[in-house]
């Protein structure tokens, strides 16, 4: 078996080193990164838009090409978090928390280099799990119903809320909040409108990076407005080191990544949750386990390590139900599946019967595009970081018009530009009143599938709330969300009783 | 004043000429915008896909067509959107749920709200079990149903009233079992097909592109197809329809193209045209035998007929069920 | 006010706003009517408990610590920021009404022009004017030539003629 597994893979290689196609990865995995970079677009949008150009492709070449977009676009989502405070999407989110304050500090080189590197070493790991074991973990994933998706993302919404206990009340409003946004649209179970006060662009319900990008991106501007004008020229960092790590950043950071990883990749194996959901538990599992959590949020190294890790794990993970069972684990692998199928593939466990050219040639081409946005990154790194020569009162106006140029190609529609500005205006209300803005972004992103898990498994069951508790897996989630909010306060006990001893 | 005025009409005058300008460019005159009114990998997405590959590879139509997906509302949402656009660049592919969200009351928009371009497929439905399925055959399912109407949980991937779920229970009212109280559950994308794979459900109603893929591959059992003869060959071929299992009952899934409402006539003729030509290549006789489609090319006034039509016959349908509601 | 106070209120008259509205919500014609209202009949219960709970616990620090502590010492702020945040909302909102009648060329050009004007003040129009042209046609080419998006451009559609019309008549 194992040889067998080994000897398909260098097949793959030998397909994916064919000059075509190793070409296309570079072209693609550059492509990627800047698509990922820049707000609101993200990888699905990507590989949407790019799908036409690979119709002229052979499939092999143009799924590489789709996964290398894919790939560059999760590397390149956490620059502008990092620089801007600005996520290029969901996934992203979690990158701001630790590696915006870091770049604050001045360490925005560090921060660069190591969000690439726990990025490859996540990327790389999964790779590995992907040929040793995608098939099994795919069939365990799928006895995730309805039921178990919905304790997921109570407890995915639960950590995020507990993460730090003094804001409990007010993390919780902001999840609330966030839900209150998902709840806007046609009602998938029903059909009914809700809360659309009679508007056709909100009937297709608020799209979250539109969230993300009002509440963060032009929410934090707003805020930044004012000191604007007394900073000057001295907030404006002018010398730049090398991209890279020292020693004692690393010390800190592998562990992290090793265990964030698998998490990621399980997540991504999942096909009802996605990016931001692995990078958000990664990063509260690791701010948890770690023994200096008050460092978090503050510049702490290994809380941008982790959810990196974790969020491009997840993106290899989630090619696994496509590539095992023919199921969609995400949005963008989703689009994948359409254009296998627009070639005459059927995704599924025969793809690697039929078309092993196709199906082992995508995989090596996983190893290989890891390593090339590795290599892309930390140089394009060292370009981008010059962002912060330029001083706030251009860079504003630029990040603002970018944002909307992003929020544009969404829907096509500039309606949402209203919505962008009102939830801008809601960001800034809630930085001015320091309510947590991440558990509003996260309970958009989960929203809309936990009210509809929540109906799906009570038609399921009839009405009855028993199902909830139907198998080990949903009571062991309700276990962890439970202890994810007792965690702070138990922690604070032991400290409290080691003090005392 | 005189000045004011002057600048006025000059302004008028540049403004009207620029704007004349894009009106009597050829359609098209840019690239367009195809609407799949899903989300990706279902079968609105695929024949989207699949016209715009051919039109585009073809060379019949040289502008770029690039597929875009607004899911949501079995379609209600890309309905409302193609409703307010102005510009006939954007075409969006319907099936029934076209008329059923309609009379279901679920938007005041039908299929009046659109143009008719051409019918191009059809399609039939597929009902879809675990491979350890208790049920082997259509009648062994609804058996199960007459006697217990709430132990078969029902899958499909739209909501309530719309075309998988009224395809099953069109079949089962006409196999003369009451149909009201057989729970439906609505998924999104391929969330349906893996709720039925972890056994979550216990029938998955849905297109027979969905489950040719997982159908070869033995992770599930296909009991019936809602066409009225048998599939020729693939994987489907050796699957019974519903009349050959004495259930009298045909479900049609018919697929075609739409435009803007009140389309101009020359770019309603351009489309019309264009996917005359489309259906009559090879290319698009191969992907139709690849998923099992039956190639029907039908124009814009035949079309509007049949919807019409079809349109009466889906409202006795939905009355009898329960399900008619006039959108408010 | 203190912070928490004006945090507690706006959740309670959130919640409650938005249970008003949630009790507008239509009957389903299929399934349990009453289903699409479940969820976000919940969400409001919870914002106006959570706001209640806020101003509870804002209400105990208040007592400890007087009415004033929890306003604590103000960062430093510019006068003038309330003028930038008004302005770039006002620009903002407008710029999405002229995105598509203006097309993406017209409306970029004066919506970044007037924002650095806002933003990067008007002494420095020259910078100002160059970085809005570069900055437009940098990401006009990026999208249409690279990624192939198309972008509104100039139409006509969405201007009513007749309107204008009236308009131009009505300055005479």
């Amino acid at each position: 078996m194992e040889s067998s597994v080994l000897s398909n893979l260098l097949f793959g290689f030998s397909v994916a080193v064919k000059w075509q196609n190793f070409g296309m990865m570079i072209v693609g995995s550059a492509l990627g990164t800047v698509l990922g970079m820049l707000p609101g677009l993200g990888p699905s949008t990507g590989i949407a838009l790019l799908l036409p150009l690979t119709f002229v492709m052979p499939p092999e070449m143009a799924l590489i090409t789709m996964c290398a977009v894919y790939y560059g676009a999760m590397f390149g989502g956490s620059r502008s978090s990092i620089l801007l405070n600005i996520p290029g999407d969901g996934a992203a989110v979690a990158s701001c928390f630790d590696g915006y304050p870091m770049a604050q500090q001045g360490r925005a080189e560090a921060a660069l280099a190591i969000s690439a590197i726990a990025s490859f070493i996540g990327g790389l790991i999964s790779c590995v799990a992907f040929v040793a074991i995608a098939v099994p973990v795919a069939r365990f994933a799928l006895r995730f119903g309805p039921p178990e998706y919905f304790v997921l993302m109570v407890f995915a919404l639960a950590a995020t809320a507990a993460i730090s206990k003094e804001e409990l009340l007010k993390g919780l409003i902001s999840m609330f909040i966030g839900l209150m946004l998902t709840t806007v649209g046609i009602d998938l179970q029903s059909g009914v409108q809700r809360f659309t006060f009679g508007t056709v662009e909100l009937q297709s319900g608020i799209d979250f990076v539109v969230v993300i990008i009002g509440v963060y991106g032009l929410g934090e501007i707003l805020k930044e407005y004012q000191t604007l004008r007394m900073k000057g020229e001295t907030s404006v960092q002018t010398k730049f080191g090398r991209v890279w790590i020292s020693w004692e950043d690393w010390r800190r950071c592998w562990l992290p990544i090793l265990r964030q990883t698998p998490i990621g990749f399980f997540i991504g194996v999942l096909p009802g949750a996605g990016g931001t959901i692995a990078a958000m538990m990664s990063y509260n599992n690791e701010k948890q386990l770690s023994k200096h959590p008050d460092e978090f949020g503050k510049g702490a190294i290994e809380g941008l390590a982790a959810p990196e890790a974790a969020n491009n794990a997840c993106s290899i993970g989630a090619m696994i139900p496509m590539f095992t069972l023919g199921v969609p684990g995400s949005g963008t692998t989703a689009v994948m599946l359409g254009a296998l199928m627009i070639y005459g593939l059927q995704p599924g466990p025969l793809l690697f019967q039929n078309n092993p050219e196709i199906a082992w040639g995508v995989i090596a081409s996983l190893f290989l595009s890891n390593v090339i946005c590795a290599i892309i990154n930390i140089p394009l790194a060292g370009l981008l970081v010059r962002v912060l020569a330029v001083p706030p009162r251009v860079l504003y106006p630029l990040v603002i018009g970018m944002a909307f140029l992003g929020v544009y190609t969404i829907n096509y529609s500039a309606a949402e530009f209203v919505l962008l500005t009102l939830l801008g205006l809601l960001g800034y209300f809630m930085k001015c009143y320091k309510i947590p803005t991440a558990p509003l972004i996260l309970a958009v992103v989960v929203g809309s599938s936990m009210e509809q898990t929540f109906r799906q498994a009570l038609i399921m069951s009839d009405g009855s709330v028993v199902v909830f508790f139907r198998s080990i897996i949903c009571n062991v989630l309700w276990l962890l969300a439970a202890l994810s909010i007792a965690w702070p306060f138990i922690s604070d006990w032991r400290q409290k009783r080691k003090a005392a001893a | 004043m005189c000045k004011k005025l002057l600048v006025a009409a000059l302004l008028a005058a540049v403004f009207a000429g620029v704007l004349e300008a894009p009106a009597l460019a050829a359609f098209p005159s840019r690239n367009f915008e195809c609407l799949a009114p899903a989300g990706p990998g279902g079968g609105w997405d695929t024949t989207m896909r699949m016209v715009a590959k051919v039109l585009t590879e073809q060379g019949i139509i040289s502008r770029a067509m690039p597929v875009i997906n607004k899911p949501g509302g079995g379609g209600g949402v890309a309905l409302a959107y193609i409703n307010g656009k102005k510009d006939p660049h954007t075409i969006a592919v319907y099936s029934p749920p076209l008329l059923l969200i309609n009379l279901t009351g679920q938007t005041e928009l039908s299929y009046k709200n659109v143009t008719p371009l051409a019918m191009l497929i059809n399609d039939f439905g597929a009902f879809a079990v675990p491979k350890d399925s208790p049920y082997k055959n259509i009648t062994d399912l609804f058996d199960a149903i007459k006697k217990d109407p709430k132990s078969v949980k029902l899958g499909g991937t739209s909501s309530p009233g719309s075309m998988d779920h009224i395809q099953f229970l069109h079949a089962v009212k006409s196999a003369g079992i009451d149909v009201k109280d057989i729970p439906y559950i609505a998924f999104q994308g391929g969330e349906a097909l893996a709720a039925l794979l972890g056994g979550h459900i216990d029938v998955y109603t849905t297109g027979m592109a969905e489950v040719v893929g997982p159908l070869e591959a033995g992770d599930i059992r296909v009991l019936a197809i809602t066409s009225p003869e048998r599939i020729k060959d693939g994987p489907l071929a050796q699957v019974p329809t519903l009349k050959e299992q004495g259930v009298d009952a045909v479900f049609i899934n018919w697929r075609g193209i739409f435009g803007i409402p009140n389309m101009p006539e020359e770019a309603r003729a351009f489309m019309e045209d264009a996917l005359k030509r489309m259906s009559e290549t090879p290319e698009w006789a191969e992907i139709c035998a690849r998923n099992g489609w039956t190639n029907v090319f039908m124009g814009s006034s035949d079309f509007s007929a049949f919807l019409e039509k079809t349109n009466d016959e889906y409202k006795s349908l939905l009355e009898t069920i329960g399900l008619y509601q006039q959108a408010q | 006010m203190r912070r928490d106070t004006v945090v507690g209120l706006f959740s309670v008259v959130l919640g409650g706003l938005y249970c008003a509205e949630t009790l507008q919500i239509r009957r389903a014609t299929v399934g349990n009517p009453w289903a699409p209202r479940v969820f976000p009949l919940a969400i409001s219960l919870f914002l106006i408990a959570l706001g209640v709970a806020v101003l509870i616990v804002d209400r105990k620090k208040a007592a400890l610590e007087g009415e004033k502590k929890g306003l604590e010492a103000k960062k430093a702020k510019d006068p003038g920021y309330v003028k930038l945040i008004v302005g770039t909302v006002v620009l903002c909102g407008a710029y999405g009404f002229a995105f598509e009648p203006l097309g993406y060329l017209l409306s970029t050009l004066c919506f970044m022009f007037l924002l650095l004007m806002l933003v990067n003040e008007p002494k420095r129009w020259i910078s100002n004017i160059i970085i809005t042209l570069v900055f437009t046609f940098a990401l006009w080419g990026t999208f249409v030539y690279v990624f192939d998006i198309s972008l509104p451009s100039f139409n006509l559609e969405s201007l009513n003629l007749e309107e204008v019309a009236g308009w131009i008549g009505g300055s005479v």
